[in-house]
């Protein structure tokens, strides 16, 4: 993730994630176990720094304890997808989902009702930069 | 919920739904599941399980192989065609779904598109009810058939009796299977309350999820028992007939229409979500353009009442007022200079100062505030007067900066022996390193003393000393003056200090000896004479600011720059005072470009003759141990053309590379002789190979010396470079002084602690002070008419542009109140007044923040405010709003909506639908978890608010057990 984004994430929240390797180790297990793609390695970045993030209406998923909309697992187990052996769903806003998709390594925007591709990143920082709406000064 | 093999019903609805007439869309499935042995989805996402179950009988190649066809075609569906540009690759998403369909068709799976389900009848009905607090008396054919049954036992209602023997009779005639339902099989008795679990009954699970009418539960389970249902029948009642429960409990009489469950039920739903969603409201009445006042009145009375129509807008009176002055504009003009005339302020004003209960209101509050800049700038010259007394004091009491105090450090160090002998001299017993080792910070009073007048008598050879550690002759310079005691004032400085001293004769000649009076009175105020008062004017310094206080006659521009000329002198000749720690941070860090500059190039002098001494040394002695990582250094840097110049003397480039890889250069004889040739042949560029060096090291320190001075302020570390800075940049400093603002916020923040009585001891006496000083002032301008009709003309003209501020809106009241007669005539020729109460006239006007409030002789009183009509604030979708269609059939909604006025729609809904392209597309797409509330705006994205139903407080509490939508299914499945 590049200095720019991070300034702007930082605008928005401070770094807040005191999530350990073992939690992501645990949490790579069960999204395995339940037939899930993985979680890539630059959101995994992004989680170490920002344990999820609320922002302009969409919401990042981190990982919690409780059975939240917040958790990736529940949000996962909630949301069903026919490719789901290839995506992993990251976040959600109030009509779209943002998963990962595992097959052809990008980032999608998807349409909560039909599940339409509408946004393509190759990314997670591009992601970012459309979630974040992150102009140039 | 959308799949099922073809001998199960497309909803499995448990019995309480069982009046609810199939869908068209699920008489579709129903027909097509008849015909076709085919399993029906009607979602992509249940298609794994389907899948393998429909494959489970093929062998497991071919299995293995549909799946990966199946895979390969809902990859091309959802993904798109990734062979082709992206632009392109969604183009044939409907062949692809089309091909994706046939496929499974050959597999044994039908896809039946569906769109949406909505939710159930009775889950609106539950909402409805939750959201009006209101319930209508349900209709007799909505009730189950075992409800009725219980109804006829126990009531003899005889219109119920009527309707239900019509219904059983047509129902014998029609022979329908229920005929012979025996009444005496659930027959009338009181069972006990203990009996009745309403756990069992999954209609009334849908009731529970709504917090209130949780509540009423233990009221309804009396009207149950009373009603003689048999406990085991609960599980069986529809929602319809709790519903039919809960209007005979709360209804008035047996005939009324409808029955209030709570009351405030609307109010608290729009309550709740105008303080849940102020900002988006707020953002979107905005985008229409509605008037701010408005958008305040609207959240006022929605969050605090909970209503939205019948809205007032607090009457903007200045707009009567400065209407009704623009008016009558002359007399308006003349009302204010009559009245400054001849009002008495000045004495009110003079006898509030004497009152020593002193608190700023009537006349001196609307004098200040009428004399705002004027007392700003009286403010502001009393903080600039502060630090002009803070520079002041600090030149009565200078220090040597402690650079300066390292180098005599230093000094004393170099002559200690001579030292040591003045020391004897001065009869001082103690030894000369122990004081030279305390120095500075650990001496002695009088050892401090014995050090100034060593160096006082050895100046030359201080001076002689700086120069020889490499400081320049500008340097030692100021190190001398810094040691000097005497004060260093300006012209303006000497003279105060030279009228405190005359008037302090008295005193003075007590003190001092006839010769120094002699002195003063003669030669006025001479250094010598300036050094010898100094401890006299250190020890009485708070007389000395008191005199300073009462005898400035500076105006503010001439203190500021006297105090800049102070500051001046102080930076020239001696160390930079705490004082000026804000203002000299302030100063460098808003010329950091300048500051970088200076700082990278004020040495260059010296680095240059620094490598020119480095180069002639290694020119003479060759490269040795000390001079060798330099050497080095440069050479790699220029490798090639070292190798070629090698060449001459048929050194092979693999050893050159290899000598300097390894960094062996000083064992290599033969190639550090050459690299000395090298050197030798291109010293130009080996002298700012040097210099560079220098350089780039210097802007490595600068970055850090800022980052420091932005975190620290300025400290012992940085504090030498930022003087030296500011003495060679003085024009910049003196420039930034004139600017500078910072006085600004601490004056604002006095003027408002003056204006509302919070001042300090300080405070009130600036403000004393500024009275005292104006009043006279004020006096004049009450007669002074090149004065005052400047001041009556602004005031005009800032009505006119509506620009009000106290003073305009306190002759706005008073013309106002001394006019109600004319007020009320323009008021009713301009229609505000629409009741003309003929030639009644006004008793009083009287005008809160808010309000005007006329009251007439008669006794009426008219309160001014505007309303604007808002009558059709909250619809159901079924009522009709004005002479319109139904509101819900205007906007698609089939509904609850909440309209916040009629021009800017915002409804709220339960599911709301568009037509698009002769389908129906969810404008609000409901979550897909429980958010079945919906705020929507318009059809752009940025006006649809949803509202979260799980996250109302109202329902949170029940969330926690069970999420409105999993309570829905457990409610399908379990059955």
């Amino acid at each position: 993730m590049n200095n720019y984004i991070l300034q702007s994430l930082n605008r928005i929240k401070e770094p807040d994630s005191i999530l350990t390797s073992s939690d992501f180790i645990t949490l790579q297990q069960t999204l395995k176990q339940k037939k899930y793609a993985l979680l890539p390695s630059d959101f995994i970045d992004f989680l170490h720094l920002y344990n999820g993030l609320s922002y302009n209406g969409l919401t990042i998923c981190g990982i919690y304890p409780q059975d939240t909309y917040q958790n990736i697992l529940t949000l996962n187990q909630k949301n069903k997808h026919p490719l789901h052996k290839d995506i992993v769903f990251l976040g959600y806003n109030e009509t779209d989902f943002l998963i990962y998709n595992q097959k052809h390594n990008v980032y999608q925007m998807i349409d909560k009702a039909d599940l339409q591709v509408l946004e393509e990143y190759t990314t997670f920082s591009n992601t970012l930069e459309y979630i974040l709406k992150i102009e140039d000064e | 919920m959308a799949s099922g093999k073809s001998n199960k019903s497309i909803k499995n609805s448990p019995e309480f739904f069982s009046d609810e007439p199939l869908t068209v869309e699920e008489r579709i499935l129903d027909t097509l599941q008849q015909k076709h042995s085919q399993t029906l989805i009607t979602d992509f996402s249940e298609l794994e399980d389907t899948l393998s179950e429909c494959l489970s009988s093929l062998p497991p190649e071919e299995i293995r192989q549909a799946e990966d066809i199946i895979s390969e075609l809902l990859d091309k569906y959802y993904n798109g065609d990734r062979d082709v540009p992206q632009k392109q690759r969604f183009l044939k998403r409907e062949e692809h779904k089309q091909n994706l369909i046939s496929a499974l068709k050959n597999y044994g799976i039908s896809y039946v598109e569906k769109y949406h389900y909505p939710l159930s009848y009775e889950e609106k009905h539950i909402i409805r009810m939750d959201f009006y607090g209101r319930i209508n008396k349900p209709r007799i054919n909505m009730l189950s058939r075992l409800y009725k049954a219980c109804l006829r036992n126990k009531f003899s209602d005889e219109d119920e009796e009527e309707n239900e023997s019509q219904i059983i009779h047509k129902k014998k005639k029609k022979k329908h299977a229920h005929q012979n339902f025996s009444t005496s099989q659930y027959s009338h008795r009181e069972y006990p309350l203990s009996d009745y679990d309403l756990n069992i009954s999954k209609a009334w699970g849908l009731f529970r999820l709504f917090p209130r009418f949780h509540n009423l539960e233990s009221k309804m389970l009396k009207t149950i028992q009373s009603m003689g249902i048999p406990p085991e029948l609960l599980s069986q009642l529809s929602v319809y007939d709790y519903s039919d429960i809960l209007y005979r409990t709360f209804r008035k009489s047996e005939k009324s229409p409808d029955a209030h469950l709570f009351l405030g039920a609307r109010q608290a739903f729009v309550k709740d979500v105008f303080k849940k969603n102020e900002q988006w409201i707020r953002n979107y009445l905005t985008r229409q353009n509605v008037h701010p006042r408005y958008i305040d009145a609207l959240m006022k009375m929605a969050q605090g009442k909970g209503i939205l129509n019948d809205i007032n807008i607090a009457s903007d009176d200045d707009t009567f007022m400065s209407e009704f002055a623009t008016f009558h504009n002359k007399e308006f003009q003349e009302f204010i200079i009559e009245n400054i005339r001849s009002d008495n302020y000045a004495d009110e004003i003079r006898n509030q100062i004497q009152n020593n209960s002193f608190t700023i209101e009537g006349p001196a509050l609307h004098f200040l505030q009428n004399t705002k800049n004027q007392f700003k700038q009286a403010i502001k010259k009393q903080l600039l007067e502060t630090n002009y007394l803070d520079a002041l004091y600090y030149q009565f009491n200078r220090q040597i900066p402690f650079y300066v105090l390292d180098d005599i450090k230093t000094f004393l160090k170099s002559n200690e022996e001579d030292f040591s002998l003045f020391l004897s001299e001065m009869k001082i017993s103690q030894k000369t390193k122990k004081i030279i080792k305390d120095f500075p910070n650990k001496i002695k009073p009088q050892n401090w003393k014995t050090i100034e007048k060593y160096l006082l008598t050895h100046q030359d050879d201080f001076y002689v000393h700086l120069l020889d550690n490499s400081r320049s002759p500008e340097y030692a310079r100021f190190a001398l003056q810094s040691l000097s005691e005497t004060p260093i004032l300006t012209d303006f400085g000497k003279d105060i200090v030279f009228s405190f001293l005359s008037a302090n004769k008295d005193t003075i000649a007590k003190i001092f000896p006839q010769e120094t009076l002699k002195k003063i009175e003669q030669n006025g105020l001479t250094d010598e004479v300036l050094l010898s008062v100094t401890p006299f004017i250190k020890q009485n310094f708070s007389f000395f600011k008191k005199y300073v206080q009462n005898n400035n006659i500076l105006t503010f521009n001439e203190l500021q720059n006297e105090l800049i000329e102070t500051r001046k002198l102080i930076i020239q000749n001696g160390s930079m005072p705490d004082s000026m720690n804000n203002l000299n941070k302030g100063f460098v860090l808003s010329h950091t470009s300048i500051f970088k500059d200076w700082y990278i190039n004020f040495h260059t002098k010296q680095y240059k003759e620094n490598a020119s001494q480095t180069y002639e040394q290694i020119s003479l002695n060759g490269i040795n141990a000390s001079n060798i990582k330099t050497c080095s250094h440069f050479i790699k840097e220029r490798l090639s053309n070292f190798i070629e110049y090698a060449e001459q003397y048929n050194i092979p480039s693999a050893e050159i590379i290899k000598t300097f890889k390894e960094d062996n250069l000083i064992n290599n004889q033969n190639i550090c002789g050459i690299a000395h040739d090298f050197i030798t042949k291109y010293s130009s560029a080996f002298k700012s190979f040097l210099l560079q060096k220098h350089l780039e090291q210097k802007e490595n320190n600068f970055e850090v010396m800022i980052k420091n001075i932005k975190q620290n302020g300025i400290t012992e570390k940085n504090a030498g470079n930022i003087h030296k800075f500011i003495i060679d940049n003085q024009a910049l400093y003196v420039e930034y002084q004139k600017k500078n603002k910072l006085i600004n916020p601490l004056t604002d923040q006095i003027y408002e602690n003056i204006i509302n009585n919070r001042s300090n001891e300080q405070e009130k006496s600036i403000l004393k002070d500024y009275l005292n000083q104006n009043i006279f002032n004020y006096m004049i301008f009450q007669q002074d008419d090149t004065q005052l009709f400047p001041y009556v003309k602004g005031i005009i003209q800032n009505i006119k542009h509506l620009h009000i501020d106290s003073t305009e809106q306190h002759w706005l009241r008073a013309f106002t109140q001394k006019n109600p007669e004319k007020f009320k005539d323009f008021m009713v020729s301009q229609q505000y007044i629409s009741e003309d109460k003929g030639n009644d006239l006004i008793k009083s006007i009287k005008q809160t923040k808010k309000n005007l409030k006329i009251t007439f002789k008669d006794g009426y009183v008219l309160k001014l405010k505007m309303t604007v009509h808002h009558k059709k604030a909250i619809k159901d979708s079924g009522e009709l709003a004005q002479n319109l269609k139904s509101i819900a059939e205007i906007n698609n909604f089939s509904n609850l909506c909440v309209f916040i006025d009629f021009w800017h729609t915002i409804i709220h809904s339960l599911d709301s639908k568009e037509p698009l392209e002769d389908k129906e597309r969810f404008v609000a797409r409901l979550e897909p978890t429980d958010d079945n509330m919906v705020i929507y705006g318009g059809a752009k994205k940025e006006d649809q608010l949803s509202y979260n139903y799980k996250n109302d407080n109202r329902t949170i509490k029940y969330n926690k057990k069970l999420s409105h939508q999993q309570a829905i299914i457990s409610g399908y499945t379990n059955e």
